[in-house]
C-alpha cells in the first residue's frame, strides 16, 4: 500500500481488494468463549478468483459474515479497498456493503413481487442513484447476465438459474471491489450450475474481483486460489 | 431512499396482502367512520339548535306568561251555570316598570286573544295575536307580501298573516290574499299583509310567527278586551285574563343582558309573589349553556375516538409485528444489500402510515355514509365539518406513527447474517 494512490472512489490504485490479517473470531456461550476464527490472514489481490473452501463446522460461514461486512471481528485488521473496517459503526460499515462489496447468495434472495428489472436496481436505490440512472444501469446489467429479455419478468417466472444471473446483475450495479458468493451453485442442477460457474468466468474475465465460498471441491481448479479452511484456521491454499 | 421510493415500496408491500391490509386497516376504518358520523350528527343538532336560539336573537330578554297552578281561582255562580275567572301573567304595569329599567332599550308585546280560528268547520292551528308595532321586527320577520300595521291602523279590523296561517286558511290561493278578508268569530278581518320568519324561530308564550294572524294590538284591546276564552260547557265559561303573553325586551348593551335579566327577574318575583306565572328566556343564556354542554360532548365524544383509535392502533401495531417476523428474510437482505436501519425503519412506518392514512380517508367516507343514511332515514339534520374530516386524517396519520414505530425499529433490528445462513 506504500505506493498506493487514492481515486475518486476511496480506492487505492494497484492496492488489494481486501487484506485480512490475523482474523479471530469468538462467540461467547453458555460454557465459555467459543472461538470459531482463530487467526485468519489472507490477502485478495485485485481481479482475483479466489475460493474458500471447508467443511461444515470449518468457519466458512463466519468468515464470509466478515468479509461482508454484516460480523464485526474480535480482533484482527480487515481492510477493504484500502479502508480499514474495524472502527467503523454500523452505518459506515453499511454504506461500505452497499458500495463496494456484491452479494450472491445461494437462495438468490430476489424479492418475488418485484420485476428482474426492479430487483436489479434496489442496491442503486440505497446507493441514492435517480431513477432514470437506475433504469439504464439494470437494462445494461440485465444484458451482462444475458437476461434483456426478462427484465419486466417476475422471479417467480424465472428458471433457479435465472434468478441467479439476476442476483449476479444485481451484485455488480454499484460496481463493487469484489463480488462475494455464498455457494452460488448450491440451489441449482448441475448443469445450470456449470452455465453459472461460466458466468462468474466471464465476468473474472472482464475484470472482476471474485471471492466464492463453496464446499464443493470440484470447483477447486476454477479458481486461481483456493483457500481451505479447517477448524478456523487456513489448512492450505492450493492453486490450480 | 427518496420519499417517492419509499411510497411505492408501501404501496407495492400492501397491495401484495390486499385483504390483510383491508383487516388491518378496519379498526381505523370503523373508528374514524363513527366519530365522523357521531361529530356529523351533533354538529347537525347543534347547528339547529344555536339557530333557533340566534333566531329569538342574542339581544333579547323573553318574558312570557305562564298560566299557574289552578289555585286563587276565582268564582261566581248564578242558577245552573258557574264561571271562572283566571287572571295571570305579565301586566301593563310589569311593562312599564321593566321599559323604565336601566340597559333596556324597548319592549315589543303580543297577546293571544285564544279565539278560535276556523276553516269552514275545521278549527285551525292558527293563533290570533294582538301585537304590538314593533313587533315585526323584533320577531325577526319580514313582510313577504302588502305591509305591516301603519299607526293609522289602530282600532282597525286589520290583519297580517304568518306564511303558514295563510296556506291553512286559502290553501289553493296561488294569489296575493291582500284585500281579503277573514272571519274569526264575530269579527271579520281585513289581510293588508304577509309576513315570514324564515328562521323557523319559536317564541316562548306565542309559538311560530308564521303560524299566526296577527292584529294591532289596540284593535285586539278593543275587541277582545283582555278577556280570552278558555273553555266553554254548559255548565259555565272558564275566562282568562291575561294582559300580554309574551314580551320582547330589547337590552342597549349585550354585556350587561345578565344582570338586565336578573333585574327583571327580581322585580317580577317582587310583584308576582308566589304566583309563579311568568317564566323568563335569555337566548344568550341558553347558547352559553348549549355550548357547555357541547363542550362535555366533544370531550366525551374525543374520548370515545380516542379509544377506538387506540384499539384500532393496537390492531394495526400487532399486526406490523407479525409482518416484520414473516419479512424477516426481506429484511436481512435489504441490509445485506445496503439498506440502513433507518431505511429499513422508514421502509415500515411508511406502510403502516400508508396503512392507518387510507384507512382514516376510507372512514371519513363510511361517516359520511352512516351520517347520510341516519339523515335520511331520521331527518335528523347532519353537518360536516372540513375540521373534523382535516382532524380525522391527520390523526389516523399520527395513530399510524405512534403504533407503527415499534415494529419499524423491531424489523431494523434485524440482523441480516440470519439470511446468509445458507438453508
Amino acid at each position: 500500500m506504500s505506493t498506493g494512490q487514492e481515486t475518486g472512489s476511496g480506492e487505492i490504485e494497484g492496492s488489494p481488494a481486501l487484506i485480512l490479517r490475523d482474523i479471530r473470531k469468538s462467540y461467547r456461550t453458555g460454557s465459555g468463549e467459543l472461538p470459531v476464527l482463530k487467526g485468519i490472514s489472507f490477502t485478495v489481490g485485485r481481479g482475483e478468483f479466489l475460493g474458500i473452501m471447508g467443511s461444515s463446522g470449518s468457519g466458512k460461514s463466519t468468515l464470509l459474515n466478515v468479509l461482508g461486512l454484516l460480523d464485526v471481528p474480535t480482533s484482527g485488521e480487515y481492510i477493504l479497498s484500502g479502508r480499514t473496517t474495524s472502527r467503523l459503526d454500523d452505518r459506515e460499515l453499511t454504506v461500505l456493503r452497499n458500495r463496494r462489496i456484491g452479494f450472491i447468495f445461494q437462495s438468490f434472495h430476489l424479492f418475488p413481487h418485484l420485476t428482474v428489472r426492479q430487483n436489479i436496481e434496489v442496491p442503486m436505490i440505497y446507493a441514492g442513484k435517480k431513477p432514470a440512472y437506475r433504469r439504464m444501469v439494470a437494462a445494461r446489467m440485465a444484458e451482462k447476465v444475458g437476461l434483456s429479455h426478462r427484465l419486466d419478468h417476475r422471479p417467480t417466472q424465472l428458471s433457479g438459474g435465472e434468478c441467479q444471473r439476476v442476483a449476479v446483475a444485481r451484485s455488480m450495479v454499484n460496481h463493487p471491489a469484489f463480488l462475494l458468493a455464498d455457494e452460488p451453485t448450491g440451489n441449482l442442477d448441475e448443469k445450470t450450475g456449470t452455465d453459472i460457474m461460466d458466468l462468474f468466468h466471464r465476468l473474472h474475465r472482464s475484470g472482476a474481483t471474485i471471492v466464492m465460498v463453496t464446499h464443493n471441491p470440484q470447483y477447486e481448479n476454477q479458481f486461481d486460489r483456493t483457500i481451505w479452511l479447517r477448524n478456523g484456521l487456513i489448512e492450505r491454499e492450493t492453486r490450480p | 431512499m427518496s420519499v417517492t421510493d419509499l411510497l411505492i415500496l408501501a404501496f407495492h408491500n400492501l397491495m401484495l396482502h390486499k385483504v390483510r391490509s383491508l383487516l388491518t386497516s378496519l379498526g381505523i376504518i370503523f373508528g374514524v367512520g363513527s366519530v365522523i358520523a357521531m361529530m356529523a350528527i351533533s354538529e347537525g343538532a347543534k347547528h339547529e339548535a344555536l339557530r333557533q336560539i340566534e333566531a329569538m336573537g342574542v339581544d333579547r330578554i323573553i318574558l312570557s306568561s305562564r298560566k299557574p297552578p289552578q289555585t286563587g281561582q276565582e268564582a261566581t255562580e248564578s242558577g245552573n251555570s258557574r264561571n271562572t275567572y283566571l287572571e295571570y301573567g305579565l301586566t301593563h304595569e310589569d311593562l312599564a316598570a321593566i321599559l323604565r329599567m336601566d340597559n333596556v332599550l324597548s319592549i315589543e308585546s303580543a297577546r293571544n286573544t285564544r279565539s278560535v280560528v276556523l276553516s269552514g268547520v275545521t278549527k285551525l292551528d292558527v293563533s290570533l295575536l294582538g301585537v304590538s308595532d314593533g313587533f315585526l321586527d323584533a320577531s325577526r320577520s319580514r313582510i313577504t307580501e302588502g305591509r305591516w300595521f301603519s299607526p293609522a291602523d289602530r282600532n282597525q279590523a286589520v290583519c297580517v298573516l304568518g306564511v303558514d296561517a295563510k296556506r291553512a286558511l286559502f290553501p289553493l290561493s296561488r294569489k296575493s290574499v291582500v284585500g281579503c278578508t277573514i272571519p274569526v268569530g264575530r269579527h271579520v278581518f281585513e289581510v293588508v299583509g304577509v309576513l315570514e320568519n324564515s328562521k323557523g324561530s319559536v317564541i316562548p308564550g306565542i309559538g311560530s310567527p308564521n303560524s299566526a294572524i296577527f292584529i294591532p294590538e289596540k284593535t285586539s284591546d278593543g275587541l277582545f278586551a283582555g278577556v280570552s276564552v278558555e273553555k266553554l260547557s254548559a255548565r259555565g265559561r272558564a275566562l282568562s285574563f291575561v294582559d300580554f303573553d309574551t314580551l320582547l325586551v330589547r337590552v342597549a348593551d349585550v354585556a350587561y343582558i345578565d344582570h338586565t335579566a336578573r333585574r327583571i327577574s327580581g322585580y317580577l318575583r317582587k310583584v308576582h309573589r308566589e304566583k309563579r306565572d311568568w317564566e323568563i328566556f335569555v337566548p344568550l343564556e341558553i347558547l352559553r349553556q348549549r355550548e357547555q354542554t357541547q363542550n362535555i360532548f366533544t370531550i366525551v365524544m374525543s374520548s370515545i375516538a380516542g379509544i377506538s383509535l387506540l384499539v384500532g392502533g393496537i390492531g394495526i401495531m400487532n399486526i406490523m409485528l407479525a409482518n416484520v417476523y414473516e419479512r424477516r428474510k426481506e429484511i436481512g437482505t435489504r441490509r445485506a444489500l445496503g439498506a440502513q436501519k433507518s431505511d429499513v425503519i422508514w421502509q415500515f412506518l411508511t406502510e403502516t402510515v400508508f396503512l392507518t392514512s387510507a384507512g382514516g380517508a376510507a372512514g371519513v367516507l363510511l361517516g359520511y355514509g352512516i351520517a347520510e343514511a341516519v339523515s335520511a332515514f331520521a331527518s335528523w339534520p347532519v353537518l360536516f365539518s372540513t375540521d373534523a374530516v382535516l382532524l380525522s386524517l391527520i390523526i389516523s396519520a399520527v395513530t399510524g406513527i405512534v403504533f407503527g414505530t415499534y415494529p419499524a425499529w423491531k424489523a431494523a433490528q434485524q440482523n441480516p447474517i440470519d439470511v446468509l445462513r445458507s438453508e
